[in-house]
This record gives C-alpha cells, structure tokens and sequence, in this order.
C-alpha cells in the first residue's frame, strides 16, 4: 500500500514476473522519486536441475540435455562441455570439425547479438529497431537451419567432431548471408553512432566502470565495454580460433551505450571470422571414434558464449556417466554487475541496464547445497562459505585471497 | 429561424435548435468513435509499413474488420476489479478520462453553416468566446482521469504512471498555452472560428494564410506538446511498458482499459484537429470546399466537404505523430522535463514577444516568420551557450587490438 507508506522511499519490484524481463527474476528496487537508491537481485526462480540431470544420464544423453540449458546460445554449452569430456576422454578431433564448430559459433554470435540489439531498441520503447534487427536475424537463423537442420538447437557436435558435414554450396550460401548481415551491421553501426536520441538515452546509464567490472567479476562485452579487454577467444583459444585473425572489440564508454558499440562492433567481427572460417576450411574427416565409456579424470572448458564466458566443468569416473557436471552461464558473472550498474540510476533505465548484460537467467539459476566434511547438511552465510573455501584452498597449498592485488587481467589498451 | 450573423461570411453563426444540436452530438460522437477505433488499424498498418511487416490483414478483407473484433474482444473480456481497489474512484477514472476528451470536440470548428431545407444548420456542436482556452480545459481535465484512475489501483505502478502524468502534463501545458497565446495574439479572438477566418485567403494567389507559414516554431513547439499530452511515444512515460508494465492502466481490463485506449486517440484526433485549425486554415482549402470570405457556400455538399478537410488534415497530423512514434526512442524523465522547462518553454515565452512587438508595430505578416526564426536561433545559442549539448555525434568505434604474447 503506497498510499499507506510513511517512509519516502518506495519500493518497486521488478519481477519475477514483469514486461521488461524475458525471464523469471526478481529485481527489487528502491526508490526516491524516480532516482534508485538500492536494488537488490535474487535469482531461483527458474532452476531446473540440469546438472543433477547429467550424472543420471550417459554422456551423449547429457550432451543433448546440456545443449538446453540456453535456447540463444545452445551451440556454445554444447560446446563447452564437449571440448571438457573430450579433454578427459584425450580425444584430438579433426582440424575440419574444430572449423565446422567455429563456425557455428560465429553465426551464433552473430544471431545473439542482432537478437539483443532488438531486445535493448524495444527496452527503451524503440520497436522499429527491434523488427528491423529481427527480420535481418532470420537470415542468420536461415542458414543456421541451411547448415544444421534446425533454428535454435543446432545438435551439430558430438564427442570426437560434428555430425554433419558442410558441403561447398552450403558455404557458398553461407558467403552470401554474410555480405547481407554485413551491410545491415554496417547501417546498424551507423544508427548507433548518428542517432543522437539513441546516443543520449543509452550514454552514461549503467555505468560499470573498469575496476568494478574487474573486481565484480563481469565477462563478455559488460567486461569489454569497460575496456577490459577479456575475450576467452584470444585468451585462451578453443577450436580454430588460433588460426583466425581477429580483434578484441572493446569500448571505453563503460555504459550500455558502450555495450552497444561493442556487440555491433562484434557483428562484424564475426562476419570477418566466417569468411575466413569458410576460405580456410581444411579437408578430412569431421568426426574420430568416440569411446562409450569415458575413463577417470577431470576437465574444466572455457568457451566465450555471446553474453561471455562459459564455463563448463566435467569429472568422469570410468563409467558411461559423468559423476559430476557443473556450468556456469556468463549472466551468473554479470548479474552481480547489475545491482551496482542501477545504484544511482533512473528508474526508466531499469530494463535496459538489466537487458544490457544480454541476461540468460533460466541459464543462471544453480542451486548450492552445503554438505559439510565433518558430516550433515547445513546452511552456511556467504562469508561462511568463502572462508570455507579459501581455507580449503590453502591446506592444498592454494592462495587466492591476494589475486586482484597480485595478478590484473585486461588492462584497457 | 435564419438567425445569421454576418458580420463574417465564413463563420455564419447560426444556432441550433436543441433538436438539431442532439443529432448533431449524436452524429458527431459516432463519428468520432468510428473514426478512433479505425484510427487504432490504421496506426498498425503505418508501424508495420514502417517496420517492414505486413501487419492486420485477417480480420475481413485488408483488416478492416479489426477494430469491430477488438471492440467485441474488449467486451467479452471479464471486467475484473481488484479486491484492493478504491472502488468509486476506480469506476470514475476511465470515464473520467474519456468524457473530456469527447466534450472537447464539441467547440472544433469542422464544417461551417450549411442550408437544408431552407434552415441554417452549423456543423459545431457550441460555439464558444474562449474555445481555445475550453481546449486547453479539457486536455487538462482528462489527465485527472488518469491520476484518479491510477491512484484508485492502488498499485505501485499505477500511482507512478499517474504521478509521471500529472508531472508531464504540467510542463507541457505551459508552453502550449504560451504557444495558443502567441497564436490568439495574431488572430485577435479565442473564438476557433474567427482564428480559422483569420487564415483565409491566399498570397500570390497560391500560398495560403496559414498560420504553420507564418508560424512555423510555434507550430512544431505544439505538435511536440500535443504528443506529450496525448501521452504518445516518445513521451508515452506514464504507460511506459518496460518500466511500470501498463502505468496508470495496470489494474484495468475489458472496457475500462478500453475507454483510457479510446481516449488516448480520441485526444490524439481532438488535438489534431485543433492544431489543423490554428496552424492549417481549419477548412479552408484553396476556395474548393466553398471556403472563401468572399464566397462562402452553404450548400449541404461543400459543408460535407469542409469537414473531409477538417479530418483530411487532422489525419495528416496523425500521420506525423504515428511516424514519430516509430522512428524515436522513448524519452527518459529527466529527458523530458528538461525539453519542457529548458528548450519549449523559453521559446514559446519570447515567441509571444516576438509576435507582440510585430503586432505592436503593425508590421506585415511576413515580419512573424522574422520572430520565429529570430527566436529559434536566440534558443540554440542560448542552449549552446548554457552548456546544454547533446552527447552528440560519436563516430568512431573503439577496435582495440589486442596482442597475444
């Protein structure tokens, strides 16, 4: 009851259930008049048990389930947790599959990040941006579809390669897409850079700064529009991306705006990294002999997903199950971004802060159970569960505590 | 019963019977709301050509039976009330919101007098001294709908969307009434029929003396402020979707929410039309609608006529209003406040100087285009000079490589 309220300020949920989100999640955000003088996030409302849901299941079943634990960036989980399993199981897959698998990725990438341009137009009431970048989306779900067979969950990898192969009309085709994609990017560019409404309702508005980003733990373009300079592709590279050349996009803004330039800035990275993908593409076999059984060991994949890094860790113990899976969507880094982004901020900018970390919640949502080693099951605070885990660190002879001050990554160039 | 005034031809002040004035309301408010929820499928389809899509199309032939199955859908709906809800109130503010809205067309000069049947007939409900200022009323009054219905929900969302109303509606009443002002100060009347007269004739024999040449910054100050208050994209804040899911309307459903969206372009059609007689003649077009001074016809069919122009142009004001509203993003509060109180309203306060020091020197008509631009330049620079620029233009994308060591 407002009307009730003697205190100034007001409270106003956002979500779980509100227009601004996609997804279920709650936003709690206090007001003074339309200014935000607290938010707070709280996640969990979307949990759906895929980790538990792997270990009951073989390998290849798991491969299928973990593939949807994102409906945007399927083929980037798909591909996190094959690259670990086949770490553990020493499978080297042929030159062509790591191609194909770059490929994909891109043209993912590319269709995540026109799917966020509309999702960020229609958040701040700009709808003819959002039909724009969605029809221009369906020429890269097209050849999605062209190449893999479906739209949204390509179920192209497998353990030892891809199952489909890529003939050279496909890669004609897909030449094609790319000059289309490439000169809408072009104009999207430009509507980014000349709108001066644009400009002014995404500039300065959630701000991020450099060492909050650092220190908060933010990846993918919410990092790289900070100018930290963090990309899992050249940092630590997967598949072929070796063998391509291409840059870092980065921005200085450290507001959405920044975000914005950054993913367009991306697009057409991504353009350029295909087009190289399809002129370099080895000949050969797309696929080696997998074994059913994975023997004993454990893996942990890096993969820059469009929203960031994605991390994927997988233990086997000799069976045809993984005894334990654990993902970690890039929203889970960047949602604790966001309560310090909308600290300050207009009540207006709400939904284009929260939908400029590109948040995959369904992804996100993990539940932690605290078993403790001297036995039983309790529940821990958050400090409790940190110390617990430096100090279990440190009798294995492990000192994190010092790293920010020791060890900075991404400095702005 | 032929009581005329004819101290101007083209006004024909004749009064109604009460009998002719029922019809005329009845006829009138049906037209309206014909014309409203049309107006509702027309918008669709400007969007979609607009957002290259294809847009109602299945619903009779071309769509044109989508406003009778909304309003049918609209009806069917269950008109729930919340349990919380301050129920007097809660029932008040829809009508609230559209009783303005229709009473404000009764004042719009749309057809002027036409004969039948050897009895003058005006094609205006009332014609009133201060119509200008009943205008101004009117728009007011329909924002307390909005606060009385979103206060009612009680629901934090709703009393935001209606305070950002009440807000909005504040900083945008002042420099359309400065802009109205400016334009009774030309014309010399409130009277929306002498203002109309005033635009009558032509120069050089093709241009006519509408006010928007003259006038043309006080022109755009109202079409901005008539978007305002009309609530429209891009300061459609109080119903800000992303933000406060459905605003003031929130809480509302079947024909309650229908009326607020009724009044919404039942505003947007009033406001039109009042901008098409202040700036563009009311009905005057070029003498074929039998709209001259000199030669004003009485026949039924130009009176017909006249009020085709009265909507053809209140259409064309629409049609730039929907085309704003899908090529901008919605506006930010600060934004829009700062718009009112920084840029509208110091230029419509030195517009109405302007347009008095030329009419204290009796200067030609052409001296008022003189002030207007005089005044847009001396609000750009004062803008500039205060410091209030725009982010601006940012060219150059930021591709830093990085190397790999």
């Amino acid at each position: 009851m407002v009307s009730k309220s003697r205190s100034e300020n007001v409270q106003i949920p956002i979500g779980p259930q509100h227009p601004a989100l996609k997804e279920p999640e709650s936003f709690l955000i206090t007001l003074q008049g339309e200014r935000i003088t607290k938010s707070g996030v709280r996640l969990g409302y979307n949990h759906r048990g895929i980790e538990k849901a792997c270990e009951q299941r073989t390998y290849i079943q798991a491969m299928y389930l973990i593939e949807r634990v994102c409906g945007i960036c399927s083929h980037s989980h798909s591909t996190a947790f094959v690259q670990a399993v086949e770490e553990v199981a020493g499978l080297q897959i042929p030159r062509r599959a790591s191609y194909i698998r770059t490929l994909i990725g891109e043209l993912e990438r590319v269709h995540s990040h026109l799917l966020w341009l509309g999702v960020a137009g229609h958040e701040i009431g700009f709808d003819t941006l959002l039909m724009y970048t969605w029809r221009d989306r369906e020429v890269v779900m097209d050849l999605l579809a062209l190449l893999t067979g479906n739209r949204v969950n390509y179920g192209i990898n497998t353990f030892g390669g891809v199952r489909r192969d890529v003939d050279a009309a496909q890669m004609e085709q897909v030449l094609k897409g790319v000059d289309i994609l490439e000169e809408r990017t072009k104009y999207y560019i430009t509507v980014a850079t000349d709108e001066v409404t644009l400009i002014n309702r995404l500039s300065n508005v959630g701000k991020l700064a450099h060492d909050d980003a650092v220190r908060l733990g933010a990846v993918g373009p919410t990092a790289r529009a900070a100018g930290v300079a963090r990309d899992i592709r050249k940092d630590d590279p997967y598949a072929a991306y070796a063998d391509l050349d291409f840059n870092v996009v980065t921005a200085t803004q450290a507001d959405v705006y920044g975000r914005t330039l950054v993913r367009v800035g991306e697009l057409l990275e991504s353009c350029k990294m295909i087009r190289q993908i399809i002129k370099n593409m080895p000949d050969g076999p797309v696929t080696v002999k997998a074994p059913r059984k994975v023997q004993a060991g454990e893996a942990f994949s890096r993969y820059e997903a469009p929203r960031g890094e994605d991390v994927h860790y997988v233990r086997g113990n000799g069976s045809d199950k993984p005894e334990r899976v654990k993902v970690r969507a890039p929203t889970m880094a960047n949602v604790q971004a966001v309560a310090h982004m909308l600290q300050d901020g207009y009540l207006a900018d709400v939904p284009i802060v929260i939908a400029a970390i590109d948040p995959c919640f369904s992804c996100t949502d993990r539940l932690i159970g605290v078993a403790r080693e001297s036995g039983g099951r309790g529940i821990m605070t958050w400090e409790q569960a940190r110390q617990a885990g430096i100090e279990w660190h440190r009798a294995r002879g492990i000192d994190f505590t010092r790293l920010n001050e020791t060890f900075r990554c991404g400095e702005p160039r | 019963m032929n009581r005329i005034v004819f101290d101007n031809p083209l006004l024909l002040a004749a009064a109604n019977g009460p009998l002719a004035t029922l019809l005329l309301i009845v006829g009138l408010i049906i037209v309206m709301l014909t014309v409203v929820s049309y107006l509702i499928l027309f918008e669709r389809w400007i969007a979609a050509q607009i957002q290259d899509r294809v847009g109602p199309n299945r619903a009779g032939p071309f769509g044109l039976l989508q406003p009778v199955a909304d309003i049918v859908k609209l009806f069917i709906k269950e008109d729930f009330t919340p349990s919380h809800v301050d129920r007097k109130l809660y029932w008040l503010g829809p009508i609230w919101v559209i009783a303005p809205a229709i009473i404000g067309m009764a004042v719009l000069p749309i057809g002027g007098t036409v004969v039948v049947a050897g009895h003058a007939f005006r094609l205006q409900v009332a014609s009133i001294d201060v119509a200008a200022l009943f205008l101004l009323m009117t728009g007011s009054m329909g924002v307390y709908g909005l606060v009385v219905g979103g206060w009612a929900s009680d629901t934090k969302y709703s009393v935001l969307g209606a305070l950002r109303s009440a807000s909005q509606l504040i900083s945008y009443e002042v420099p359309a009434g400065l802009v109205v002002v400016s334009i009774v100060l030309v014309a010399g009347s409130l009277r929306l029929e002498t203002i109309a007269a005033h635009q009558a004739g032509l120069w050089w024999g093709w241009l006519p003396h509408w006010l928007i040449f003259t006038q043309p910054l006080a022109f755009l100050i109202f079409i901005v402020c008539i978007l305002a208050e009309c609530n429209r994209l891009p300061f459609d804040l109080p119903e800000a979707e992303q933000e406060l899911i459905g605003g003031f309307h929130t809480e509302y459903s079947s024909m309650k929410f229908g009326l607020f969206f009724l009044a919404e372009f039942t505003n947007a059609v009033v406001a039109s039309l009042l901008t098409a007689v202040l700036f563009l003649g009311g009905f005057g077009f070029w003498g074929l609608a039998g709209d001259q001074p000199a030669g004003v016809q009485t026949q039924w069919y130009f009176g017909l006529a006249r009020v085709a122009v009265s909507f053809g142009k209140a259409g064309l004001i629409i049609l730039l209003m929907m085309q704003i509203r899908w090529t901008l993003p919605r506006f930010r509060f600060d934004q829009l406040a700062k718009l009112a109180w920084q840029v509208l309203v110091p230029a419509s306060l030195l517009l109405v100087f302007a347009n008095g020091i030329v009419l204290w020197l009796h200067a030609p008509p052409w001296a008022y285009l003189l002030g207007n631009v005089a005044v847009a330049l001396l609000v750009a620079v004062g803008a500039w000079l205060l410091g209030g620029r725009v982010t601006g233009r940012q060219r150059t994308l930021v591709l830093a490589e990085r190397s790999h060591a």
